[in-house]
């Protein structure tokens, strides 16, 4: 699975994209893979009591919203594609 | 309470009237938005003819405006000739000041002239006079023709009554110029042969707010200012918005080519560093700190010496990459003429792209027009304006333009009006709020693209949506500039101050009340479109955001959208079909208004 940065989640992590080799993970485990290893990622995706949270960032899995894929539940496959967009300040 | 009144103006009766805004409808509606919603819901009867006499035009300040820095935007609002809707746009500048220092909160204007006619207001002058010389001429022509004073206008596509002609004020300064042309009410402005009004306000802080807290307003000043000072103007950039381009084509989710992709190459060309080499001026309205307003000039090529007073995001986006044009200098003096012929440049970008994809797909026959062609495009402006050739039927908007040619698919717009620069398939939040926005198509009701919020849920997305509308709509009752709020760390801080402002000033309200009154407007708003017509069918996108984007994969589901659909409506207490229930009006106390309007209908039926 490939997960693809935009904007400046880019600058935060180093690079444009992750590729991680796993069969299937949720996008919980994917954001708790992903603040473990860019720590940059912290303002954007962190633990809010027991549970994550994100602050504006867009998932998309596939194309498709997260929200419409079970939000943390969702459930990423090998071979899929996850983006995160940062959101825009402004315009 | 806080007193105040109004000025009508019956143009077909030559007529001028003060008159008193009852105190419990200012209790209810504030000022802004919330007069403007009620004036219109209550006396524009549904299927009144946008363009006929029977519309009117209500052009309010709020309680803020002048007494507190920053406060000086005014909003135009009417049944929407390109749209039907309720419309309501809003400017900067030094009118919405002037006008609140007349002491008049606002104006309603009806009826029709006979011949062209201007509106003046002075402290020796109240009056309805001869327009006829101003006939034909371009907003910086008008505003050439009344130094002295803070002119609102309209241009040639005004008075052809194109359906996405604007009003501009202020453009030869000496403040920030304003531009309030969203949903065509400069149209409006035109079937009524009312092309300009020109102000001059004489009144002080101490006689327009008699019982003004002073101690509770220096405290409020300091903290506000300190907002703008530490958090706006530094992350406000260059200004108009422009640091959003290279957020927005680093996110993917500029229009390009008419929406067909998201991905620009050359937006560092557009960018707000780019910008900077062509700025020679900042500008700003009376009483406010930022300086946003960007004058910006060719200095080099085919366009050198061409100037503009206000550069901003939306007006780059949709006609730079939206058309396939890459070139600051002609970005210049296409924003330019569309100020002086007095059109909307988001609507105008959108209809060029919906001409030139048109053109590229052998959709059109009488007019072809390329990716990229500046003169071509300068030349469709023109058209447009003066309804001449094909411009005539451009003139009507997207949605009729193309439903007329047949090609209603590649046509961007929601309820008629063209949609703003964020491609939703990348914002998917602003599927939502483009869908659910009161006056179509349109981005400020509901910034979600802005918003630091958790979106994990179409709950979370739809709540945020009904949130930002209503806040909003509050802070529209004052006109609050836009940019304070987006722009501040804290915006629940800004509302927070917004209420103690209007404490300060006599209102009694507390910050449940002041949010529940944005609610009550936003109710009363769908109102006025349900009993136009409107309801879940249109509350919907053009067909291109449901596509797969070929750039990016990117895609909105249709049944996921109408997933947002039914949570947003359950939030909002409003039935399968997007109509408040009864429930919903009682519990916002809207439904003597509403019922009242419902009785006489069924009274005429």
């Amino acid at each position: 699975m490939r997960v693809r940065l935009h904007g400046i989640l880019r600058k935060v992590v180093g690079v444009k994209e992750i590729i991680l080799d796993y069969e299937e993970l949720t996008l919980d485990k994917l954001f708790h893979y992903l603040t473990e290893h860019y720590k940059g990622l912290a303002h954007y995706i962190f633990k809010n009591g027991e549970k994550l949270s994100i602050r504006g960032i867009i998932i998309l899995i596939n194309g498709r919203h997260a929200m419409f894929q079970g939000g943390l539940k969702a459930v990423i496959k090998r071979g899929d594609v996850v983006d995160l967009i940062p959101p825009v300040h402004g315009g | 309470m806080h007193y105040a009144k109004i000025l009508r103006v019956n143009l077909t009766e030559k007529r001028i009237e003060e008159e008193e805004i009852p105190a419990k409808v200012i209790e209810k509606f504030i000022g802004g938005k919330g007069l403007a919603a009620y004036y219109l819901y209550r006396e524009v009867k549904p299927g009144t003819d946008p363009l006929g006499p029977e519309n009117k035009l209500a052009i309010f300040t709020g309680p803020l405006t002048f007494i507190y820095p920053s406060f000086a935007r005014y909003v135009v609002a009417s049944k929407s000739p390109l749209t039907k809707t309720f419309s309501d746009s809003y400017a900067g500048g030094a009118f919405g000041i002037e006008l609140r220092k007349t002491g008049y909160m606002g104006i309603i204007i009806e009826g029709k002239a006979d011949e062209l006619v201007y509106l003046k207001i002075t402290k020796d002058e109240i009056a309805i006079k001869d327009g006829r010389g101003l006939k034909g001429k371009t907003t910086y022509e008008v505003a050439r023709a009344f130094k002295g004073y803070s002119v609102l206008t309209i241009g040639p596509a005004g008075e052809n009554l194109v359906k996405f002609a604007g009003v501009f004020n202020d453009l030869l300064g000496p403040t920030r110029p304003g531009v309030a042309a969203r949903g065509g009410l400069g149209a409006v402005f035109g079937s009524k042969n009312l092309k300009a009004i020109v102000i001059k306000g004489w009144m002080g802080i101490k006689e327009l707010v008699p019982k003004l807290d002073k101690s509770s307003m220096k405290r409020i000043m300091k903290e506000y200012l300190d907002i703008i000072m530490k958090e706006v103007i530094p992350g406000m950039g260059l200004g108009g918005n422009l640091p959003a381009f290279k957020m927005a084509a680093e996110a993917k989710m500029l229009p390009v080519r008419n929406f067909q992709s998201g991905q620009y190459n050359g937006w560092k060309e557009l960018s707000e560093n780019s910008w900077k080499k062509n700025t020679v001026d900042k500008k700003t309205c009376p009483t406010c700190p930022v300086r946003c307003g960007v004058s910006v000039k060719a200095f080099t090529g085919p366009f050198k010496g061409s100037e503009v007073e206000r550069i901003e995001y939306e007006t780059v986006a949709m006609n730079g990459p939206n058309l396939g044009i890459n070139d600051r200098n002609a970005l210049i003096v296409i924003t330019r003429r569309l100020n002086e012929l007095g059109l909307d440049s988001i609507s105008a970008g959108s209809v060029g792209a919906f001409v030139m994809e048109a053109s590229e797909k052998g959709l059109l026959k009488e007019f072809q027009l390329k990716w990229g062609d500046v003169e071509g495009y300068l030349k469709l402006i023109e058209m447009i304006a003066y309804r001449r050739g094909i411009g005539d039927l451009l003139a009507e908007g997207v949605a009729e333009a193309s439903k007329r040619l047949g090609i209603e698919n590649i046509a961007i717009h929601v309820k008629g009006l063209e949609v703003p620069a964020y491609d939703p398939r990348a914002a998917v939040g602003m599927a939502l709020a483009y869908a659910t926005a009161d006056r179509g198509g349109c981005h400020l009701r509901a910034w979600v693209v802005t918003e630091s919020a958790e979106t994990l849920t179409p709950e979370d997305l739809a709540r945020l949506t009904k949130y930002l509308q209503d806040r909003n709509a509050a802070l529209w009752t004052l006109i609050i500039c836009d940019n304070i709020s987006a722009y501040a760390a804290d915006p629940d801080r800004v509302v927070k101050l917004s209420v103690d402002m209007l404490r300060s000033i006599g209102f009694e309200i507390t910050l449940d009340e002041f949010l529940k009154t944005g609610e009550r407007i936003y109710n009363l708003t769908r109102m006025f479109n349900v009993r136009e017509g409107f309801d879940r069918r249109s509350d919907t996108l053009p067909p291109r955001f449901f596509e797969r984007r070929q750039d990016t994969g990117w895609k909105l589901e249709r049944r996921d959208f109408e997933k947002l659909l039914d949570e947003y409506y359950r939030l909002r207490g409003w039935d399968s079909r997007g109509i408040p229930t009864t429930e919903t009006l009682d519990k916002l106390g809207l439904r003597e208004l509403v019922g009242s309007y419902e009785s006489e209908a069924s009274r005429h039926s």
